[in-house]
């Protein structure tokens, strides 16, 4: 059997012997695990907005949803829930004159304060044993669908403290425990009761506990927060955890995060919203083939200088490019304003700008042939920074607001 | 394959998935099995990749090649499984077993036990090429486009497959006939 033809023969006979149905368990597993794997977000995000189906101006559910996802991806990757769900009319507050604190767990749900919804950062300070080492990044979600639970994500992804709201009065914030692993840190029903506090600017959420049982939930949440843009926002200031975190103060109106760890893209959804987003990407690389679309192209390295995006960006087919010295956040910069040529070969009609460095195979920032662009490329000890705030109606007034406002900060800001 | 529920799957709809893994899950266990052979390990690399199918859906560019991108995300998942494998299976010895040779050369159960064990031998990514080409039928230049190699590559890894299991049946038939000339006894 070991000449070629008999050899050949034989071996496509034996290839066709074995199963051809997959197992019905197998298959069921899979699904099983998809119900609750969310979907990462396509880091594919052309510079130019009239063409992206996905972020359609029609904010359908779906459109959304697969929007939001991106948001769950990129917070506290792997194995981490974000602050995300479908588009709800913003709840409202159902207050009750103080109900005793005996009778909360039997309550029925109500939603969190509308001010102390979303997402809210801080550093652990010292460690809880059951919940987080010291000194790491933190996450309060109080879920922005809907108001009706709460819970922390530590740096590793993991859920803790989940609780459900109840009705309180307006300046209280009331807790219950629930069973499961989530809810790891207290006992099933413990109830707690915190007074909150905003700051006028937004930027801060202090919490106070009244009472609670349960003494690990008072440890981790009586602190105060940091307003944080990712993953669900209604805009305002806020920080970006990157590193160094980011803070920036962005219009009013509801925007999700979603991209990379380090490529965090913030875009405005709901019904009606614009096609706007706000990028920040550390140390991009570009690709050794823009115009081609996937797999016949390779990650290259840039410079970690302005001077050396400013080079890249120059090395593209059929790019010209304009800079003019420019400061962000007491950083030196640079603003590109860039323009390509709309008759350039290129199969996909958009050139390949950059990826973040960790998603080479999946995340692209493409610009769309003869279309403007105008972006920043800040330099950070080492690191440049580039940064973009575009999209439909946006007004060199608006992008300057944006720019103007961002900050670069080794640690969270204080009160 | 529909391209309204690779779009709809696209964009988050679970049921659309569910739909499509009905209508691929056959084929792809069909080809992890045959490049792994171990349907244990088929089972596995099936389900990771419809999993990180679903997960990275949003990626896929070209809804028209839908079944070769997840044919390639499980071609990636079963190298994986190879290699989890690897680690349980290094120290095995596959003993050679007698069996008449058929006089056609065509694959009589003794021919499918020597085929079995020479495939094992074949590194996981030759396996590869060679099940796409000789059980999907694929031709060459469309299994390097689905795997995202050159076609060179795809053609030599179809011509090592090939050869080792040559060189693999040949060592069989020398060890075999050493072992009944008492050399190795």
């Amino acid at each position: 059997m070991t000449d070629d033809r008999s050899l050949e023969r034989a071996a496509r006979s034996w290839i066709e012997v074995g199963p051809t149905r997959a197992p019905s368990r197998a298959v069921e597993a899979a699904l099983l695990r998809i119900e609750t794997t969310p979907q990462e977000r396509a880091l594919r995000i052309p510079w130019r907005f009239t063409n992206m189906p996905i972020y359609a101006r029609v904010a359908g559910a779906a459109v959304v949803g697969v929007l939001l996802v991106g948001g769950a991806v990129y917070l506290f990757s792997p194995g981490g829930r974000s602050n995300v769900g479908a588009p709800l009319p913003s709840p409202t507050t159902v207050s009750t004159p103080h109900p005793s604190p005996s009778s909360s767990a039997s309550q029925a749900l109500g939603a969190a304060p509308p001010r102390t919804l979303g997402d809210w950062q801080a550093m652990s300070g010292q460690a809880i044993p059951a919940l987080f080492g010291a000194n790491e990044r933190i996450q309060l979600s109080v879920d922005w669908q809907d108001g009706l639970h709460t819970w922390i994500q530590t740096a590793d992804g993991t859920l803790v403290l989940k609780s459900t709201s109840r009705a309180a009065s307006a300046d209280e914030l009331r807790l219950v425990s629930i069973a499961g692993a989530e809810a790891v840190g207290c006992t099933d029903g413990q109830v707690g009761r915190y007074r909150w506090s905003r700051s006028s600017d937004g930027k801060f959420l202090t919490l106070t506990a009244i009472d609670d049982a349960c003494t690990d939930r008072v440890s981790a949440m009586s602190r105060t927060w940091v307003h944080s843009l990712s993953a669900v926002t209604d805009g305002g200031i806020g920080v970006i955890p990157l590193d160094p975190w980011i803070v920036a103060t962005l219009p009013s109106r509801q925007w999700a995060m979603g991209g990379a760890n380090d490529g965090p893209v913030l875009r405005a959804f709901g019904t009606g919203a614009p096609d706007v987003e706000f990028t920040i990407v550390r140390n991009p690389m570009g690709f050794d083939a823009p115009c081609a679309i996937a797999g016949g192209r390779h990650p290259v390295a840039i410079e970690p200088t302005a001077a050396a995006i400013v080079d890249h960006i120059r090395g593209l087919p059929g790019v010209t490019v304009t800079t003019a010295d420019a400061t962000i956040g007491g950083r030196p910069a640079v603003h590109l304003t860039v323009t390509s040529d709309a008759a350039i070969e290129c199969p996909a009609g958009e050139i390949m700008a950059f990826h973040p460095p960790s998603a080479a195979e999946d995340g692209e920032y493409t610009m769309a042939l003869g279309q403007p662009r105008s972006f920043w490329a800040v330099e950070l000890d080492g690191d440049v920074v580039v940064i973009w705030f575009a999209g439909d109606g946006v007004t060199p007034t608006d992008e300057q607001a944006v720019i103007d406002s961002i900050g670069f900060l080794d640690r969270l800001p204080t009160p | 394959m529909d391209r309204d529920l690779v779009e709809q799957a696209r964009r988050g709809d679970r049921e659309a998935f569910a739909v499509l893994v009905h209508q691929v899950s056959d084929s792809l266990y069909a080809v992890a099995q045959r490049i792994l052979r171990d349907p244990a390990l088929a089972e596995d690399a099936l389900q990771n990749a419809l999993v990180l199918a679903w997960r990275r859906l949003p990626h896929l560019r070209e809804i028209d090649r839908f079944e070769a991108w997840i044919h390639r995300i499980l071609v990636h998942a079963c190298y994986d499984e190879s290699q989890r494998a690897r680690q349980w299976t290094a120290n095995v010895r596959v003993l050679p077993i007698d069996g008449p040779t058929s006089p056609d050369g065509s694959a009589t159960i003794a021919d499918r036990d020597e085929l079995e064990r020479a495939f094992r031998r074949v590194p996981v990514d030759q396996r590869a090429v060679f099940v796409l080409h000789h059980y999907l039928g694929l031709p060459l230049v469309e299994i390097a486009e689905m795997l995202e190699i050159p076609a060179g590559t795809a053609r030599s890894r179809l011509h090592y497959a090939t050869r080792g299991l040559r060189d693999a049946l040949v060592a069989d038939a020398e060890t075999e006939a050493a072992v009944h000339g008492g050399r190795l006894a």
